[in-house]
């Protein structure tokens, strides 16, 4: 079966190859027959990574050991679940799967073009075809999943037991998807540089790819965060590892996308801009690929080490290089079509937001390749840790979030100071009060956190405000009943009300950080059985620790016993220190969370001769409100990016007296029915 | 391994047909897309829900709210007479195919080219003509109030949204 596996990935080489020459030689010549063709080799490269897939799926099904990858990745033991999760645990797996969704993104491409830009496509086709060559020819050369070996063992060396939690079905999944998907904007961006068909008609193909794209690696990156806190058992969910910025690179560039691109949409503004991001965008998945991929980086994610950096970096090196030449070349005709507005106005601030995200990008890019440079220059093995990317990111934070606060209140254009005053007061009030309060209650010894607070109640109160202006405006002036409002709201309006809803979550999910990090505590120590330590007001106890065989593995666990600070007794939790085959030891963090706090117990070490165990005792506030605003995030993204049956109805002009919303108290001008 | 041959060789075949496919058949003419006029109509009546929610929010001058209103009102009205005007054509086209399909001599009207290229089946002139006649059709019902142009059964003015039923009975 292995030799499926290898045949399907050269046909899907060739194919993709053949779509690379067509698909040049079709935008050239403008023949539609050969674009076609291009396009037809473009599906059957799909058609035969999914063959290669799910031989792979197959051969890891089936156990087939002589299968290297197989051999290495999995064993007997190992559940159905993790067995196909063992697909992308290695380099060749992860390889794999990112050309094979990428073709698909591809394929659903040209289905969904098959009419509409023709102009575009050869060009997009062009693209796509050379990032799935690429890949491909990376799995092919460099890491096939299907080189078997001289012989057959008897069982693998099974999963990795820390890629053993839920997590190894979302966090790599979502991520690559993420990447994956960006390549169709990036796609799209340079098609339309080549053909000067600049207008935004290429922003609106690709909206709802880039939105998707954007949850997807926004899911990536906090599934990722959620699954370092529940199973590495270091106490928390960022550390500014160089593999976690790779993926946070990409993001911030994107998220900055988002926000441009509205400008050029609304006011034809920010065009190379865009361009410029989005190409970013995809240069840093490739370029996260190559930190993670190649080894030249020292991570927690052990990758690997493998010949394919330079292959990788000269990609992304390329792909930058085709779209700034592009771009300079085309420069006369990306002028804006329109003027910034004044510097309070809605432009000026989406500007100062992108700002923003780029410093930020600028940040983790340099703390991460920091040491590379430093390695070439000086010589000398240099390490930038957290201290360095939080002394930066607190503040650009913080400046992030007036602007979250500010910029949905800002008009178009310019700004009358009567709509400044009515807009701002809400917001100005609601988080003047909560300083006042928190300075009140808690002095200036947490300043960075009541700063926070304070400017998340800002935004909260923008976004209410937002939300409640749009529901009493549908109420008004459409006459819908309290639901139904809501309703329409999101469903009529999904791009306007899913972002505020994103900004809500992202607040929380600040919160949650803030107050982490600002009260968390910790304690270490030995304990004997019947021993306690406290931490944030919890006693813990060590109750008992005893041996046990679960499943597969065998373990320690230690039971621990919770009172609070009035001695409540609150049951107890379990801390263990499993050991799976080939002595791969991991401990499993015992937990109680609460809506306020978690408390988070790890067994580092013990001796069950003696009945004592090491141990390491967090309290992790504001956890909840962390994974709380992450829901939030993507509820918001998804209400925005949802496929929607277009237009119901359009509201007939009324006659307008006054200025402002007013005016339209009562007014209920005719609704009318749109035949789609 | 017989199993993979095969396997392999059936792959090998759905990937050549994907390729020479669109060689072999025929492609109809480059005709105007509804899926994307209709897209166009809809991406600005969506606009404009926006438009509504920012200028009642006050997010919007009130000039600039009535000349971005106009602006998309423009562009959805002329997304609408295209979408007219592609239907009528592609209607009349497909009634002329079917009577030079009915009168047998189709062979010799539309000619076969060379490098298999698909012939176009009606003569410009033709859906110039079925166009023209489609115009004259929604111009005859036109809007008393605004003068823009409307079907026969058409309940409301897509520009204006004045009542047409009611001019038309009362």
């Amino acid at each position: 079966m292995a030799d499926l596996g290898n045949f399907a990935l050269l046909l899907a080489l060739v194919a993709s190859g053949y779509g690379l020459v067509m698909g040049f030689v079709g935008a050239r010549t403008g023949r539609e027959d050969v674009t076609r063709s291009a396009e037809g080799a473009l599906k059957g490269s799909m058609v035969a990574l999914t063959t290669a897939g799910l031989t792979l799926v197959y051969l890891l099904m089936t156990k087939d050991f002589r299968v290297e990858y197989v051999a290495e990745y999995t064993s007997r033991s190992l559940s159905v679940f993790y067995t196909i999760g063992a697909f992308w645990a290695g380099q060749a797996g992860s390889l794999l799967l990112w050309a094979w969704t990428l073709s698909i993104c591809t394929a659903l491409v040209i289905r969904q073009n098959r009419r509409k830009n023709r102009d575009l496509m050869p060009w997009v086709d062009v693209v796509l075809a050379a990032t799935i060559f690429f890949f491909t020819f990376l799995v092919l050369f460099h890491a096939t999943p299907f080189k078997e070996l001289p012989f057959t063992p008897t069982d693998g060396q099974g999963l990795n037991p820390l890629l053993q939690n839920y997590g190894q079905w979302i966090h790599p999944v979502t991520l690559y998807l993420g990447f994956v998907g960006f390549t169709i904007p990036f796609a799209f961006a340079i098609a339309a540089l080549i053909t000067g068909h600049l207008g935004d008609r290429w922003i609106r193909t690709v909206r709802k790819w880039t939105l998707w794209a954007w949850i997807l690696l926004t899911a990536g990156i906090l599934f990722g965060a959620r699954w370092a806190y529940v199973e590495l058992g270091w106490g928390g969910y960022w550390a500014w590892d160089p593999v976690e910025n790779a993926s946070l690179l990409p993001w911030l560039v994107a998220t900055a996308y988002l926000h441009s691109v509205v400008v050029q949409e609304k006011r034809g503004l920010m065009k190379v801009w865009n361009v410029g991001l989005i190409t970013a965008t995809f240069s840093l998945s490739i370029f996260g690929t190559f930190l993670t991929r190649s080894g030249v980086i020292s991570s927690v994610h052990a990758f690997a080490e493998s010949t394919m950096g330079p292959l990788l970096i000269g990609f992304t090196l390329l792909s930058i290089l085709v779209a700034t030449g592009l771009t300079v070349w085309r420069l006369p005709e990306l002028r804006s079509t329109g003027r910034f507005g004044s510097i309070l106005s809605r432009e000026s601030s989406f500007l100062l937001t992108n700002l923003i995200f780029v410093g930020m990008t600028i940040v983790v890019l340099w703390g991460t390749v920091y040491p590379l440079v430093a390695q070439a220059f000086r010589g000398i093995k240099a390490q930038v840790g957290p201290p360095f990317f939080q002394s930066l990111m607190v503040p650009l934070t913080i400046l992030l979030l007036i602007t979250v606060g500010v910029c949905p209140l800002l008009a178009w254009r310019h700004q009358s100071l009567k709509h400044l005053r009515r807009n701002f007061l809400v917001p100005v009030t609601a988080g003047s009060v909560t300083l006042g309060l928190l300075l009140l209650l808690t002095g200036f010894e947490h300043l960075g956190l009541v700063i926070v607070l304070s400017l998340s109640a800002l935004v909260m109160a923008t976004v209410v405000e937002e939300l409640w202006r749009g529901f009493h405006a549908r109420r008004t002036v459409h006459g819908e009943g309290r639901l139904r409002a809501i309703r329409n709201l999101f469903a009529l309006t999904p791009r306007r009300y899913g972002g505020p809803l994103v900004h809500a979550g992202v607040v929380v999910l600040l919160v949650g950080i803030a107050l982490n990090v600002t009260f968390k505590l910790e304690t270490k120590g030995t304990l004997a059985i019947g021993q306690s330590a406290t931490v944030g007001g919890y006693t813990v106890t060590l109750q008992s620790l005893l041996p046990e065989q679960e499943g597969s593995h065998f373990a320690v666990v230690g039971t621990f016993g919770v009172r609070d600070a009035e001695g409540n007794d609150l049951g107890t939790i379990r801390a263990e220190q499993a050991f799976f085959e080939n002595d791969q030891q991991v401990t499993e963090v015992g937990m109680r969370s609460t809506l306020a706090a978690d408390l988070y117990v790890v067994m580092n070490g013990y001796d069950t001769n003696q009945g004592i165990a090491n141990v390491d005792m967090f309290l992790e506030p504001g956890v909840f409100w962390l994974w709380l605003g992450m829901a939030i995030v993507m509820a918001g993204g998804v209400i925005a990016a949802w496929p929607r049956r277009a237009n119901m109805q359009v509201r007939e002009i009324p006659e307008v007296e006054e200025e402002g919303a007013d005016a339209f108290a009562g007014a209920g001008g005719p609704e009318r029915e749109v035949e789609p | 391994m017989i199993a993979v041959a095969i396997g392999s060789f059936l792959l090998l075949l759905v990937v050549a047909y994907l390729i020479a496919a669109p060689f072999l058949e025929r492609q109809g003419a480059g005709a105007v897309d509804l899926a994307e006029l209709s897209e166009d109509r809809d991406r600005g009546l969506s606009q404009i829900r926006d438009l509504d929610m920012e200028f009642e929010t006050g997010k919007l001058s009130e000039k600039e709210y009535l000349a971005q209103r106009a602006r998309r009102l423009a562009e959805i009205e002329a997304a609408e007479r295209a979408i007219a005007e592609a239907e009528a054509a592609a209607g009349a086209a497909a009634e002329l195919e079917e009577e030079l399909d009915a009168s047998e001599d189709l062979a010799e009207l539309t000619p076969v080219t060379t490098n298999g290229d698909a012939p176009a089946p009606v003569s410009d002139e033709d859906i110039e003509r079925a166009v023209a006649a489609r115009k004259r059709a929604l111009e005859a019902h036109g809007c008393p109030e605004c003068g823009a142009a409307a079907d026969e059964d058409d309940a409301f003015c897509r520009r204006c949204g004045a009542d047409l039923a009611a001019t038309k009975h009362g």
